[in-house]
């Protein structure tokens, strides 16, 4: 088993809104970075991995395992963060150990205090008395506590200074460095991917863009800049996310498409966001 | 299950912040014993205070979005339901005997309060009053957010409590006896109906909850492959209904012993196979075709023998006999279909409610059918049919409905024939399970049956709660239990064949069902002269009466139309 | 910019890589990884025989991606500058295999074009350009 999520075919529909088809996978000991905006599905593929929702079709497999069948099993080595704390807020922190320790049976209660310890959060302090940032290394530190193999995030460092965006991705490289533990970091702030992320999986509008390593995504395709005369319509069709102005022009490309682009164009590599960005605007552009 | 206990800790540990809340209830309970000279009413008002206040727990949920702290834990679903329920009836319990503790110490020292018997009375009132606060409203908190509900759910029972509390201590209601009352003499007997129907209430309202809770699961298949038909069923069905017209035929001929070994299990028997059925139907329809489905094919033959069959049969016999006329218009053996609607109509009610959640097919390991598992249900039986027939004796009619003391029976069997379809148990059920089933109806029938019916002066057997009636309900528990078990396995393994002649007669079993009644009487009627012995004679009816009321059905099932709805 | 300066410990004692990557640099960060190490082994900061630190100790220290650090170090590895001993890590290969010598000879001919290409620009002549080649050669003899 050397994956630590398999997703094949995937489907969820809702109202107004539908995941279709969501194929990804994850193996083991690595970081994948689950991009979209907000609204494109990050959310309810989570629950449904979570089975906090149920499927309407389609595999959902967490270390080879079944998410439904085998849901007991898997939810003791999985540990999830929210953007939003699942804890009562009347709860001190010593007391959310009491309340969660119980259910897990590789808790460590030396680990629990570590992680308390060394982010500084008080013992004493009930839950509603802790900042935005404090509430979220309180959620890390039970998340680290029971040795669990994969850690889900779930948009964890919108409302976060970069200081703490940063502490909190060096503690994540430091977590999967015995390539036993996998991390699925569900964000629209792309930025904090950009180095750390091993694989990205890129949904937009409940469709799945792109799954694969992050290096493969940013060779994958291009930033193009030209004037307003370097835009043929054979760039039109293949360009993603198309803008204009009087100036020029800018666009995604697939870097398969560059070969016979005029010298004069500009190319570059993307970054996450600029990618996400040109697939959310040029939606009828491509397949 | 020690998930459960697990859940219950976690439970105890979001709402501990909210327990001083309780202390409203003991402050109101005080004064309201002071203000009653009462103390256990205010044991009362303390139980039924704290109800609500288990609510709480949902509103702290959905302040802190615990759904997400339940998505994370390694917990089920049904065992945070369950925990939920068991947490809540242990606070209100708890906190119901250290008041009711409280208020016999006062009582005791201020000679004050009412006896013994009247406190347990209102206290096990009170509990199932609890009980059915509870079983209402935690439904509509798993489903609902409870900022939108709690106003709706708790005050119709406030008001129900007021006004019944000040009524029966105005009219002092106790005092008087129903006629159905006299029998309960023991004040045991009125606190184990107290609980026990606030314990069943508790225990269906959390499978309702589970059902709800689970919500849209992946599409399942229908148990019932097309082309497996399983002959062996219609057959048993057949013969069933064979046996009803010999049951008809047996009371015109007073054979006793025989039509009560026959009610003991066959009417069972069939809503067994009525309720195997039901699911595969529904699934095929939909709701709007299953709900017409049933009306025509159940409602109309029941009108149609109502309004039609049934006054003609009694003119008919009147003209004959002179014999006066009872009731024209008589339900007679269509009672079966009227419940089997009711219940299917149930089915399709909970169905609504959980929103058509196709339940789970054998995933995996199917869940066989084991003997500690018949044994239990058996003995579950047991237990519901004596409670039962405490207030519906056996053999007298309620409602035009003969039968009501079976009632556990028939309801238990429908339920087992869902579950038999949702994990093909007619199929797997093992062939030795049958035997011993035969065998242990036999020797229930040889010992329990006589020592129910012939010790003991009348007939305490019929029910009221006598030990009489425990042992008669026991027999008869294990004797449908077994003799179904034995039918079933001994139909698949001999009569499953779907040969011709076998289905002619299972096609029109209904019809038979239907139309016997009138055609036995007339058949009897003309027979009437015939002087024999009681069994040929009955004999020959038997051998008569059958080909000729399959051969009127097959005559009805030709008119067009009518082989649509029978 | 993350700057790689961190103690590595290994049987034979302590000693610093350095390695600085450039966010904006516009080139893949496996690149200049790879490009560095290299660095380092020409420039005698890396001996032959040492040990590297793991593909995932060096994606934790510098805060970017294991798939990153693992494809700078197969691509090394291909390329003959180091060698993965399974169970043991990374090591430097010794200098004188024969892809590094390849590596080097290719880098002496860039050398060699770039100044071939500056010297048409000026217009030096050829015989010019050799004995300048010859001076800087015996002025760095011995460096």
């Amino acid at each position: 088993m050397n994956n630590a999520i398999e997703i094949q075919n995937l489907c969820k529909s809702f109202k107004d809104f539908s995941l279709n088809n969501i194929s990804f996978s994850l193996p083991m000991g690595y970081i994948m970075g689950f991009v979209g905006q907000n609204g494109a599905g990050k959310t309810t593929t989570i629950q449904l991995i979570l089975n906090m929702i149920n499927r309407d079709s389609g595999k959902i497999k967490i270390f080879g395992l079944d998410n439904v069948q085998d849901e007991q099993r898997i939810k003791q080595d999985i540990a999830v963060v929210f953007d939003d704390i699942y804890f009562v807020d009347s709860w001190k922190v010593r007391e959310v150990e009491t309340a969660i320790k119980g259910f897990y049976s590789n808790w460590s209660s030396k680990l629990f205090d570590q992680y308390i310890s060394s982010f500084h959060l008080p013992m004493e302090k009930k839950v509603k008395e802790l900042s935005r940032g404090m509430k979220m290394k309180l959620m890390l530190a039970v998340a680290m506590s029971h040795e669990a193999k994969l850690l889900i995030f779930d948009e964890p460092t919108s409302g976060l200074d970069p200081v703490a965006r940063d502490e909190l991705l060096g503690i994540l490289s430091k977590y999967i460095a015995d390539g036993q533990k996998s991390i699925l970091f569900s964000t629209h702030i792309t930025s904090d991917l950009e180095k750390i992320a091993d694989y990205i999986t890129l949904i937009d509008h409940g469709n799945i863009f792109y799954s694969g390593t992050k290096d493969d995504l940013l060779e994958s395709f291009c930033i193009v800049r030209g004037g307003p005369h370097d835009l043929t319509d054979e760039l039109k069709k293949n360009i993603i996310g198309l803008t204009t102005n009087i100036a020029g022009f800018a666009g995604l490309l697939p870097t398969s498409k560059i070969k016979n682009l005029a010298p004069e164009i500009v190319t570059e590599t993307p970054s996450i966001d600029e990618i996400l960005i040109s697939i959310s605007k040029g939606e009828g552009n491509h397949e | 299950m020690s998930n459960i206990l697990k859940s219950i800790k976690l439970d105890h540990n979001i709402m501990k912040s909210r327990y001083p809340m309780f202390i409203i209830g003991y402050v109101l309970g005080t004064f309201l014993a002071v203000l009653s000279k009462t103390p256990i009413f205010g044991a009362l008002i303390v139980m039924v205070i704290s109800t609500p206040l288990t609510g709480q727990y949902f509103s702290i949920y959905e302040k802190n979005n615990l759904e997400k702290l339940y998505g994370v834990l390694p917990l089920r679903k049904f065992e945070v339901v369950i925990g939920r329920y068991i947490y809540a009836s242990c606070i209100v319990v708890i906190n119901g005997i250290i008041a009711a503790v409280l208020a016999y110490i006062v009582s005791f020292l201020t000679n004050k309060g009412m006896s013994s018997t009247e406190s347990l009375t209102y206290l096990s009132a009170g509990f199932f009053y609890v009980c059915l606060m509870i079983a209402v409203v935690f439904p509509l908190y798993f489903k609902f957010a409870f900022s939108k509900v709690y106003i709706f759910s708790n005050l119709p029972f406030y008001l129900i409590f007021i006004l019944t509390f000040v009524f029966t201590r105005k009219t002092n209601l106790l005092q008087q006896t129903s006629p159905g009352f006299q029998y309960l003499t023991s004040s045991l007997t009125i606190a184990a109906i107290g609980f026990g129907l606030g314990l069943i209430l508790l225990a269906l309202s959390c499978l309702l909850s589970c059902a709800l809770i689970e919500g849209n699961r992946a599409a399942s298949l229908p148990a019932e492959t097309p082309g497996k038909r399983l002959y062996f069923a219609d057959n048993l069905r057949t013969w069933m209904v064979i046996l009803v017209v010999l049951q008809h035929l047996g009371e015109i001929f007073g054979l006793y012993l025989f039509l009560m070994l026959n009610q003991a299990y066959f009417m069972g028997l069939l809503f067994l196979l009525a309720g195997y059925f039901t699911p595969g139907s529904y699934e095929r329809k939909g709701p709007g075709t299953f709900l017409k489905d049933r009306l025509l094919r159940l409602g109309i033959p029941t009108l149609v023998y109502v309004f039609i069959i049934s006054p003609l049969e009694k003119w008919g016999s009147h003209q004959i006999t002179q014999k006066p006329i009872g009731n024209l218009f008589a339900l007679d053996q269509m009672w079966f279909v009227v419940m089997l609607l009711v219940f299917d109509l149930g089915y399709l009610a909970w169905r609504t409610i959980v929103k058509n959640r196709p339940e789970r097919l054998a995933d995996g390991a199917p869940k066989k059918l084991t003997f500690p598992k018949v044994a239990l249900f058996t003995l579950a039986l047991v237990a519901a049919s004596y409670l039962l027939r405490i207030v519906m004796p056996y053999g007298i009619p309620v409602l035009e409905f003969p039968s009501l003391g079976y009632l556990a029976q028939y309801l238990s069997f429908f339920l087992i024939g869902m579950l038999a379809f949702r994990r093909d148990w007619l199929r797997t059920v093992p062939g030795s399970l049958g035997q011993l089933g035969f065998v242990l109806a036999v020797l229930a029938t040889v010992i329990l049956f006589p020592t129910a019916v012939f010790i003991g002066s009348g007939s305490k057997w019929i029910g009221y709660g006598s030990w009489q009636s425990a042992v008669f309900a026991l027999w008869d528990s294990i004797f449908a239990v077994g003799i179904s078990l034995a039918l079933i396995t001994f139909f698949r393994r001999f009569l499953d064949g779907g040969k011709k002649f076998g289905r002619f007669l299972s096609q029109h079993s209904f019809a038979v069902y239907v139309i016997h009644v009138p055609v036995i009487v007339f058949l009897m009627l003309a027979l009437r002269g015939l002087q024999m012995a009681t069994l040929l004679k009955f004999g020959l009816a038997v051998v008569v009466c059958l080909p000729v009321c399959f051969g009127i059905a097959w005559l009805i099932r030709k008119i067009p139309y009518v082989n649509r709805i029978l | 910019m993350n700057t790689l300066r961190t103690p590595f410990f290994c049987e034979e004692g302590d000693y610093i890589l350095r390695i600085i990557i450039r966010n904006t640099s516009g080139k893949p960060i496996y690149e200049q990884i790879k490009e560095q190490v290299k660095e380092a082994i020409f420039s005698d900061e890396l001996n032959e025989g040492e040990v590297l630190p793991s593909i995932r100790q060096l994606a934790s220290e510098l805060k970017i991606s294991v798939v990153t650090t693992t494809r700078a170090y197969s691509d090394l590895e291909q390329e003959g500058f180091i060698v993965n001993v399974q169970g043991k890590g990374c090591f430097v290969s010794p200098k004188d295999s024969e892809l590094v010598r390849e590596q080097l000879l290719r880098k002496i001919e860039d050398g060699f074009a770039v100044a071939i290409k500056a010297a048409k620009i000026a217009k030096l002549p050829h015989k010019e350009l050799l004995q300048m080649l010859k001076s800087m050669l015996e002025g760095n003899q011995y460096e």
